[in-house]
């Protein structure tokens, strides 16, 4: 159905209301008798039943179908569309357009194909969520849709956005290498129509298993700042490894046939390199500090052709990101990891693979550079330096399939909660539910989900968490350092409270990344893990919250959730999609933008502009730039009414192509 | 190029930080009640960036009936504890009141009280925060809050405060030491 026939749909829905209605309103029938054969009289107006009314006896509908529930007239549902029986839908299945607008709380916006289009599809959790003859569909999102139809799809989930398409899987099942591009790069166009033929399934996901994995960390606190240099932990054949690389020195190494992915781990291995550098402020004032960044320089294919240069970052005069081959945003200092392919350009790449060769790139940190003779040479106030070493690993890894699973280490730091509660909590078994949900419409299940302990003495000096204090010796980083010995996955922490205190702003936060991307396979660095602030994991805002559909808004468990994906999307590699001012965006074509010209003060045309751009002034995602959108994405930076936790289809791939994605 | 390269570095910079130009601070007396509202939601919303203290300031007063409602309704914990930020940071006439009242109230999530005691110290003057905050430092049952007050004096006055907090560590039970560490070093700060 296109998206005019949604429109007429919705129109003879109109008309049908009209005729059924006195001229002014007022309603017309007042008992089933009154009524055509096959309809009911709910609440004066006569509609089709499909069960489940308030009844009084009779059985008849309400008409108010919500999305997914069966109908057989677009007078049955909500939204006055409803996708009948005879276009494969069982029962029917009420739905609504969502070309170029945000589908309702509980549902995302899919590509069913053929003459449907692009609709809201009702999300889910396990197949059991869903009406029988439907299934929920990892290939859509995690919503339900036809058995057919799932079976018979790559994918299509849109993630709510106007990319939609996702382009669908080539073939193969699962993880599958059945070629093609997974939502390939194309699905970011308005009106894309990949969805539906593919040949192979997207699957579902099964219900993560729960393990409680005991205590991990020493059971003192030590007497120093730890520094660990920990080998990643990825099978021989996708990693290489090279400890004491002195900047400046060049690393060679292999990249086989299909390889989408390589992920670069810089660890320092001698005395500790300067954790930041200073440069003159061009306004005045004082100078300014930066973060020394850890990153390769001169990362070429066995035919020269260039794929990452650190200097870049600084001297490049390319403003879309997404056309960049690699990316890289902000400072990690001592331990570093870059991950490709994180942008548009990047995920070319995924089809075909890399370029098969032998590999080469320059070890290099900020402050080298800056001692060096390149374009950065000089430039820095204090922190130059050279002859610092560091631990190299090259972990590379095959092209990802358009689905995928991924471990989780949830480690609790509290002085109320343990692993043990936690593993038979209602609370986390809720949060664990719509995690898996909101992962699912990038195609990534939930695998195994470990819970672990700390000692009593991290839960004392960690589960009150402040933020403040930089370099690798704050409570932060040396609490990611208790991860070591923990199950590849992606490492959670989560605390009883978690703050930021500075003078220009602070106060509580819910989350905090490690570094983007986290070092996949490598537990027990500084920047092994991501933080989730847990106080609300338990707690409703609503008596019924947290009984029903997800609500991010009221539901603790859900929110904790939205939070806990948004921060693992950081550790795979997921940038915010807007930042708060409006004026850094992530390196992907396909997620909407939302530019400091949306920042109208409180989504108020005419009041002033507050310098940040909320959720209220970005829900225009009918294209991924010049338009005010992305508030309801996952990455956005902020979680308000208009989240859904959408994730598009190139997000997903990058996702998906971490390596801590198996 | 120095200037180029230099400007780049500060867009970097903010990047990193994620955060916008500062503001005035001052109140914006223009906006609506709804605009403020719509601003309380969203900065309740924020993950992992810190709101500016500017944009709440930029609310103003007018902004304590919304946050009060919060604050003391049945919404999540993490969001009344944003909302004691923001009233405090505002600075409403009901502020150091309210942030009184949850500081010391032992059935209150940890969350909100931790911000509360925030709060508190952020709207009381350095010579009246000793009497203050030295109860909760030296009488409250919560480790957290004791090593909070302590953190918050230590910063603020610490000729007066080091020397109660010292003594305080030493009265605490080893396994709960571990809380003090930021207001210890505080302490070695000065």
């Amino acid at each position: 159905m296109t998206m005019r026939q949604w429109q007429l749909g919705s129109v003879l829905v109109s008309l049908f209301l009209a005729a059924c209605s006195s001229g002014n309103g007022v309603p017309v029938c007042s008992s089933n008798a009154q009524c055509a054969t096959g309809q009911v009289c709910s609440n004066g107006v006569c509609t089709l039943g499909n069960g489940g009314g308030s009844g009084g006896g009779s059985g008849g509908g309400s008409g108010s179908g919500a999305i997914g529930t069966a109908c057989t007239s677009n007078s049955n549902c909500a939204s006055g569309d409803c996708i009948l029986a005879s276009s494969g839908f069982p029962a029917g299945y009420c739905s609504e357009g969502c070309a170029g607008h945000i589908c309702p709380s509980q549902s995302i916006c899919s590509n069913l194909g053929g003459s449907i289009g692009k609709a809201c599809t009702e999300s889910c959790n396990f197949p059991s969520d869903c009406r029988r003859g439907y299934t929920c569909c990892a290939g859509f999102g995690q919503t339900c849709v036809p058995t057919a139809v799932c079976n018979g799809s790559g994918g299509g989930s849109g993630g709510g956005s106007a990319g939609g398409s996702g382009g669908g899987s080539a073939g193969g099942s699962a993880g599958g290498s059945g070629g093609g591009s997974a939502g390939g790069s194309g699905g970011g166009s308005a009106g894309g129509s990949g969805g539906g033929s593919g040949g192979g399934s997207g699957g579902s996901c099964t219900q993560p298993t729960l393990v409680n994995g005991g205590s991990l960390g020493v059971a003192s606190k030590p007497a120093s700042c730890q520094h660990p240099v920990v080998t990643p932990n990825m099978p021989t054949f996708e990693r290489e490894h090279y400890p004491h690389v002195a900047v400046g020195s060049t690393v060679n190494f292999t990249v086989r046939p299909n390889i989408g992915t390589i992920s670069i781990i810089q660890q320092a291995s001698s005395a500790s390199p300067s954790d930041s550098v200073t440069v003159a402020n061009p306004n005045g004032g004082a100078d300014l500090t930066i973060p020394n960044i850890l990153a390769p320089s001169a990362l070429n294919d066995s035919s020269g052709t260039n794929y990452f240069n650190l200097s870049d970052e600084f001297t490049s005069s390319v403003t879309d990101f997404s056309t960049l081959e690699g990316y890289l945003e902000g400072g990690q200092p001592e331990n570093a990891t870059l991950t490709l392919p994180n942008t548009s350009k990047g995920l070319t790449h995924e089809a075909a693979g890399y370029a098969p060769g032998l590999w080469s790139f320059t070890v290099s940190d900020l402050a080298s550079e800056c001692a060096g003779n390149g374009p950065l040479g000089g430039q820095c106030k204090t922190g130059a330096q050279t002859g610092q070493t560091y631990d190299v690993t090259i972990l590379t890894k095959p092209t990802a399939g358009s689905t995928g699973k991924v471990n989780l280490n949830i480690f609790i730091v509290s002085t109320t909660n343990t692993a043990a509660k936690a593993i038979t909590d209602a609370g986390y078994a809720r949060m664990l539910r719509t995690l898996a949900t909101v992962y699912a419409r990038a195609g990534l299940c939930l695998d195994k989900v470990t819970f672990y302990d700390v000692p009593a003495w991290a839960q004392s000096a960690y589960h009150n968490l402040g933020i403040d204090s930089t370099g690798p010796c704050n409570d932060l980083d040396q609490m990611f350092t208790l991860s070591a010995g923990a199950s590849d996955g992606i490492n959670l922490f989560f605390v009883d409270n978690l703050v930021s205190s500075t003078n220009s702003g602070g106060g509580v936060i819910v989350g905090i990344d490690g570094a983007i991307p986290g070092p996949a396979s490598a537990a027990g660095t500084i920047h092994s893990g991501a933080v989730v602030n847990a106080t609300d994991v338990d707690g409703a805002a609503t008596q019924n919250a947290c009984s029903g559909a997800i609500d991010f808004n009221n539901c603790g468990a859900d929110l904790v959730a939205y939070i806990a994906a948004h921060e693992g999307g950081h550790f795979m590699g997921l940038y915010h999609t807007t930042e708060a001012d409006g004026t850094v965006f992530d390196p992907v074509s396909d997620t909407p933008q939302c530019a400091t010209t949306c920042d109208k003060g409180n989504g108020t045309p005419g009041s002033s502009p507050d310098g940040y751009v909320q959720g209220t002034e970005c829900t225009d995602d009918s294209a991924t730039s010049g338009k005010c959108g992305g508030g309801d994405y996952l990455m956005f930076w902020l979680l308000d009414s208009n989240a859904v936790g959408n994730i598009s289809p190139q997000q997903g791939q990058i996702i998906r192509a971490n390596p801590v994605v198996q | 190029m120095t200037s180029f390269l230099l400007c780049a570095l500060l867009a970097m910079h903010s990047a990193t930080s994620g955060q916008p130009a500062p503001l005035s601070g001052e109140p914006d007396n223009t906006l609506t009640v709804e605009q403020i509202q719509s601003s309380v939601r969203s900065y309740l919303g924020t993950i992992d960036t810190p709101i500016e203290q500017t944009r709440w300031k930029r609310l103003g007063v007018r902004a304590e009936p919304v946050l009060l409602e919060i604050i003391n309704g049945k919404t999540l914990p993490s969001r009344r504890a944003k909302a004691i930020d923001g009233l405090s940071i505002i600075g409403g006439p009901s502020a150091k009141q309210l942030c009184e009242r949850i500081s010391a109230d032992e059935n209150e999530t940890l969350n909100v009280r931790l911000a509360a005691i925030r709060g508190l110290a952020r709207v009381t003057t350095d010579g009246a925060l000793l009497a203050a905050l030295r109860p909760l430092l030296e009488k409250s049952q919560n480790a957290s809050v004791r090593s909070l007050a302590g953190e918050q004096l230590a910063k603020r006055i610490p000729s007066e405060a080091c020397p109660l907090v010292r003594a305080q560590v030493a009265r605490e039970a080893s396994e709960v030491q571990g809380e003090f560490g930021r207001a210890v070093d505080a302490c070695f700060a000065r």
